[in-house]
């Protein structure tokens, strides 16, 4: 019951604090002091007790999107290891893992084609395909994870302890980490900060919320943020077998340490050119498919 | 048993009297067919076991039998379930289109052929039903004869199914005369005795035969175009339910051919891996709803083939689990692909009647005018890029969770083809996104392009009712996929008896462990609803213009269609497609290979008909040195 509960605190109240942190780090490379670190929990509650400009094309589908969305990635984070052990994982829960993320974004590029609008139909066109190559990426990642772990689950997976000794891990530390980059849209594939809408991808498609929506959609972006984080933290260094609170406490630092190095790569890096990105999509891709064939070469299977 | 043979009665009396009355009188085929489908599916519920009958047929040697075990009751509660829903729908269809009276009393004698196919049990009786079937589907595709595309794409679709029907034929020959009878009986018995090269030959016979009928890549040539000619609840027929007959046809002739080899696996994964991705390439490459969507159908046989070819693998390294994944996992994807495959395309019969038109690029905003179709619409569209709650999911989970469990038994060239296959699937369902985000997204939300809203309606209740009852099941079968899981399985365990061994006990604890996941997705997504109308009743809520950077007067016109929407894959993928003019995707397996196949063969043709004057005379001389050469080849190589 206790690490039901740590679970839920973990992954409902913690996300929007990394946030914070890599906006904190970003300021501080660009010599600023920079907002509070609670401040995207500012944004959110501000932003809940507004009220909503709806755009006269919307159907209904885009006043329920902002709550499917958050399901959908709030039941993704019950597969993943959190406190050592997830709440509902079975054998063959990364399939849900990333189709539950899927959902979730189908549901956004749904979202953003109901109003119409160029900037937000660009923005649904670049998440898809970008989307679909990550997805790729992530389901070669976990085959690979499956052949080193012989498992089919989150928890399993990452309570092998043999992190490090696997060279593939590295390659796989690296491949997530772009995934990461990639979906949660941050330098170099994406710029959440910018203001010109031609350029951008997923700040694109949620430009016509406003209000709860808006606050709703942040939140979940948050979340799913910190589930990748978790995801490549765990990767380099699952959790092992250590015992009670661990797990939990040394994830928590792990993920910061990855907001950490995005915060500096989003200070150090420049933007990539958009026709760019699919190429180094693939990239990202080959080197999975190197970690794969190497964890494959190393036990003789091949 | 009976129950089934007597819906086939019925079905062919309906056709009988459709045929004789005139005008609206002929809506008694649908009546008809409905009828003969719940009478049909409730006896092949309850069928249990296998049961086989014999009739000594007027020619010498020659036995027709027909019987039913559960892989036969399996894909009839598949035929009988859709032709009830489609009948329905088409009954309601036809009332506005009368002009499809002509063709109706075709389709009781389709859905009947189709159940006969799969109780046939010799071979000889089997070629006939199949092409009754071939047929009557083909009269149901030129319904609109009139329009000289949909000609074009009846005789396509002709030519395929009999270029098909030769190698089917081959094939039971070749059994035949290994066997010394017609009969499947006989055929399951001497597949213990059966040459490596004999049954590797018969498997590739297997694979053209019913490929082509299932739409393998690249023998799918048909399916875009017969598709998109035939009337709506046609095609959710042929694509929903015809199509899987196909894939009916490759487990029972896997019953003939002994144990397996691992190369068959390996052929049949390759071939659904490329059918998987390019059919979605090109299906997100369309303009036309209909032609997405049949291309669409060659995905999803490409994942079927997939499941298939892992079961193949299974059976020959004598990992039964393995197998009874992906056996159990293709048998399971047929049934969902049917529940909303149809179910898409009925919804593409209420946009063309609706809207008037099927081109994605001129729809828009339909949902604010079709609501109930646009719903359905957007649950078989989840359904089918494997999203969950729903059942598409499931089947592509137990395909997956048997892939992964392959990779951690096998090595060499199959663990390869494995870690290729969860590669393909994986690449075939996240494009599958992009393609039906494009044909949800474009057709029923944002503005209309070049469509009046105003013009369009929603259709009749009548027309409405099986697509909710589909759309409900795609919920259901998500939620409890259990019972269909025990059938898929029992069904595969009918072609391999030693499936019974399989520890599936794993696989059903994980299964109790997604259903608690979907309801969970589901009660999360109520409680949600209900703290936002709680939280934000009192909010205010206005209307304004879409932003667009500032400018106040956004039109349609400004919107993304579909062409652009699709831009970067076409980009992306250039290299390795022929695109037309207007962005769609040529068919490579149409314009690289059979167009210039049949461009050669005409021309052939053409040369020996030049040289003499057509005469009568002539052709019988020609087809006189024809069958002395066969003899003489007979005679010397006994085939």
């Amino acid at each position: 019951m206790f690490f039901i509960i740590l679970h839920f605190i973990i992954f409902l109240a913690m996300p929007p604090f990394f946030i914070g942190v890599i906006n904190r780090v970003k300021s501080l490379f660009a010599g600023r002091r920079g907002p509070p670190l609670l401040q995207p929990y500012f944004d959110i509650i501000k932003l809940l007790r507004k009220g909503s400009v709806y755009s006269k094309s919307a159907s209904f589908i885009f006043k329920i999107a902002p709550m499917l969305i958050l399901t959908s990635i709030i039941c993704a984070g019950l597969l993943m290891p959190l406190t050592g052990d997830s709440l509902a994982g079975f054998s063959g829960d990364i399939i849900l893992f990333v189709y539950l993320l899927a959902l979730a974004r189908v549901l956004t590029i749904l979202q953003a084609m109901d109003v119409g609008s160029s900037f937000e139909g660009m923005g649904a066109s670049r998440e898809a395909i970008f989307g679909s190559f990550s997805e790729l990426t992530v389901f070669a990642g976990f085959v690979t994870l499956g052949i080193i772990t012989r498992s089919t689950s989150l928890t399993d997976i990452f309570h092998w302890g043999h992190a490090l000794k696997e060279p593939a891990t590295l390659f796989l530390f690296a491949t997530f980490f772009f995934i990461l980059l990639a979906e949660n849209s941050r330098m170099p594939l994406d710029d959440p900060n910018t203001h010109l809408e031609l350029t951008m991808i997923h700040e694109v498609m949620i430009l016509d919320n406003s209000g709860p929506g808006l606050g709703i959609i942040l939140y979940a972006s948050a979340l799913k943020m910190f589930l990748f984080m978790a995801l490549t933290a765990l990767v380099l260094l699952p959790n092992g077998d250590l015992p009670g609170l661990m797990p939990a406490g040394f994830l928590l630092l792990k993920v910061l340490g990855i907001s950490i190095m995005i915060g500096v790569i989003e200070s150090i890096a420049a933007r990539i050119r958009m026709i760019k990105i699919p190429q180094v999509l693939i990239a990202s891709f080959v080197l999975t498919v190197f970690a794969l064939l190497i964890s494959l070469f190393e036990r003789g299977m091949i | 048993m009976l129950l089934v043979l007597f819906s086939i009665a019925i079905l062919l009396l309906s056709s009988l009297f459709s045929l004789l009355f005139a005008g609206e009188k002929r809506q008694t085929a649908c009546v008809g067919t409905a009828i003969a489908s719940i009478v049909g599916l409730s006896g092949s519920i309850l069928s249990s076991g296998s049961q086989e009958f014999f009739f000594k047929a007027a020619v010498p040697d020659l036995v027709i039998s027909i019987g039913i075990d559960p892989l036969s009751s399996f894909f009839l509660i598949i035929i009988f379930s859709i032709s009830f829903l489609t009948a329905i729908y088409g009954f309601g269809y036809i009332k506005e289109q009368k002009k499809l009276l002509n063709t109706l009393p075709f389709f009781p004698l389709l859905v009947a052929s189709m159940a006969a196919v799969t109780i046939s049990r010799d071979g000889f009786s089997f070629i006939i039903f199949w092409e009754i079937m071939s047929l009557t589907s083909y009269f149901l595709v030129v319904s609109e004869h009139e329009n000289r595309e949909v000609q074009n794409a009846g005789w396509i679709y002709l030519i395929a199914t009999h270029l098909a029907t030769a190698f089917l034929m081959a094939f039971f020959v070749l059994l035949a005369k290994e066997s010394g009878f017609l009969l499947f009986k006989d055929f399951a018995v001497g597949a213990s005795t059966i040459t490596p090269s004999l049954a590797g030959l018969l498997f590739i016979f297997a694979i053209i035969g019913f490929g082509t009928k299932a739409g393998l890549f690249p023998v799918h040539l048909w399916l875009p175009h017969a598709h998109p000619a035939a009337p709506s609840y046609i095609s959710a027929l042929m694509s929903g339910v015809m199509i899987k007959t196909g894939i009916y046809g490759i487990m029972r002739a896997l019953m003939f051919l002994g144990r397996p080899f691992a190369w068959w696996g390996i052929v049949l994964i390759l071939i659904g891996v490329l059918s998987a991705v390019i059919g979605v390439l090109y299906a997100l490459l369309q303009h036309d709803l209909k032609r997405l969507l049949a291309y669409c159908s060659v995905e999803n046989i490409g994942v079927i083939a997939i499941g298939m070819g892992l079961g193949l693998i299974g059976v020959a390294a004598g990992n039964t689990t393995v197998s009874a994944l992906g056996f159990g996992g293709a048998l399971f994807h047929v049934l969902n692909h049917s529940i909303f495959k149809s179910l898409l395309f009925l919804g593409a019969g209420n946009i063309a009647h609706g809207a008037h038109t099927l081109l994605i690029d001129e729809l828009g905003g339909l949902l604010k005018k079709l609501p109930l179709t646009g719903i359905t619409f957007l649950i078989a569209a989840l359904a089918i890029c494997g999203l969950p709650p729903f059942n598409g999911f499931i089947s592509e989970w137990l395909i997956y969770v048997g892939l992964f469990q392959g990779t951690f038994s096998q090595s060499g060239y199959p663990i390869l083809v494995l870690t290729v296959a969860v590669i393909g699937i994986a690449f075939a369902g996240s494009l599958a996104v992009i393609c039906f985000t494009k044909a949800f997204g474009i057709v029923f939300l944002g503005e209309p392009r070049k469509i009046d809203l105003n013009g369009c309606h929603e259709s009749s209740k009548l027309m409405l009712a099986p697509m909710f009852a589909l759309a409900f099941l795609c919920l259901l079968i998500g939620l409890f996929p259990k019972i269909i899981w025990a059938i898929a399985f029992s069904a595969a365990e009918a072609v391999y008896p030693a499936l019974s061994t399989a520890q599936t006990f794993a696989v059903l604890s994980s299964l109790n462990y997604i259903t608690l996941m979907f309801a969970l997705v589901i009660a999360a997504a109520l409680i949600l609803f209900f703290l936002r109308t709680l939280f934000f009743r009192k909010k205010p809520e206005s209307l304004g213009v879409t932003w667009d950077c500032g400018f106040e007067y956004p039109t349609a016109k400004m919107q993304y269609g579909g062409s652009s929407f699709v831009e970067p894959v076409s980009a992306f993928f250039k290299p390795a497609l022929i695109l037309a003019a207007d962005g769609r995707a040529e068919d490579l397996s149409e314009k690289g290979l059979f167009g210039p196949l049949f461009k050669k063969a005409l021309d052939f043709i053409m040369f020996i008909r030049i040289r003499r004057k057509s005469s009568i005379q002539y052709y019988l001389i020609l087809i006189f040195i024809t069958l002395i050469t066969l003899f003489i080849w007979e005679a010397w190589f006994g085939i």
